[in-house]
């Protein structure tokens, strides 16, 4: 795993961001983080909570969902959570959106109830990016797409 | 158009004998109404059929952002909407007729077209008003048919609507209007 994320982190666009070492990578890994007002010592605290609070979710947003925190889960040996400072909303009230804000704009992952993973991202220069993928999409590259935007 | 029967509300403000101006111009600034965290974040509470705000003709002293919090709703016994920031937003680019235009093809069925157009929409007593319309097929979306139009079910639709809250959060959170720009899609990751 470890391996698999030295590549990702090298190949990916996360490489670029200048954030990435300075705001992001953390050597004190062993602590208790927030998220979204919900303290968590580990990413099942937050999937539990996830579900408790968007009860709408159905069968196939939770498989992605689930490989989403399975991705998030890899990462967070080598980021502060802390800093992601990912936000959670729904859409239509059938859908989950994770938001979160960064100096270039806002990126959002909105698991619909269709099971598509949609990524979008709106920049402060009014630059949008869309796009919309099924389950088998890669969800470490989503991931890095998305806290690196 | 009737007659503004709010006291409290400037005669400058007034719709009554005025024409409606259907052109924009560059560097005009619309004024939009919401609570603080919709500043960040307006995705999921903008309905898609009445996207309301105030513009300023290039003309900041008659018309003056903090006109957007005037309350014109006669039932509420209130001068201010409280509690509420504003959004300012400056026109960049414009289609040839003057106003902001921006078509949205259906990815899923290309036979769907929305549109959505900015509209001066005086009311009686707030001339400035204008809003964001949104056509689906050149017919107007609004509260009546918002469920047997836009608001179907299915991921086509669901798919189009999304398209359309970025086009709307973007004006909002990038505080530009600029017809030209068009969402980049991504295929891969």
């Amino acid at each position: 795993m470890e391996n698999s994320l030295t590549f990702l982190a090298e190949d990916l666009v996360l490489k670029q961001s200048e954030l990435f070492r300075d705001e992001y990578v953390n050597s004190e890994i062993n602590q208790v983080h927030t998220f979204n007002e919900l303290s968590v010592s580990d990413l099942d605290d937050w999937y539990n909570s996830i579900l408790m609070k968007f009860s709408f979710l159905n069968e196939i947003q939770v498989k992605n969902i689930q490989g989403f925190l399975k991705a998030l889960g890899y990462v967070l040996g080598e980021i502060d959570p802390n800093k992601l400072e990912i936000s959670l909303d729904s859409v239509e009230d059938s859908d989950l959106m994770l938001w979160r804000e960064s100096n270039h704009g806002i990126s959002m992952i909105t698991f619909d109830e269709y099971g598509q993973i949609v990524y979008s991202f709106i920049g402060k220069n009014g630059k949008k990016i869309k796009g919309t993928f099924d389950q088998n999409i890669d969800m470490e590259k989503l991931l890095y797409k998305f806290i690196s935007a | 158009m009737t007659e503004c029967s709010l006291a409290y509300i400037p005669n400058r403000l007034h719709s009554l004998g005025k024409e409606i101006i259907p052109e924009f111009s560059i560097g005009e600034e619309l004024y939009y109404r919401c609570s603080f965290n919709d500043l960040v974040k307006p995705y999921q509470s903008i309905s898609l059929y009445d996207v309301s705000h105030n513009r300023n003709f290039n003309d900041t002293i008659n018309y003056p952002k903090d006109d957007v919090l005037y309350n014109i709703d006669s039932d509420k016994n209130i001068e201010r909407i409280p509690e509420k920031e504003i959004s300012t937003t400056v026109i960049k680019s414009l289609s040839e007729n003057g106003t902001f235009e921006k078509i949205l093809v259906s990815k899923n069925n290309p036979d769907l077209i929305a549109k959505i157009k900015l509209n001066h929409d005086p009311k009686p007593c707030m001339y400035p008003h204008c809003v964001f319309e949104i056509s689906l097929n050149n017919v107007i979306v609004n509260k009546d048919n918002y469920g047997n139009t836009l608001n179907k079910s299915g991921s086509t639709y669901k798919n189009l609507r999304s398209d359309i809250r970025i086009e709307l959060t973007s004006i909002i959170y990038s505080s530009i209007i600029d017809n030209s720009e068009d969402i980049e899609i991504l295929t891969d990751l």
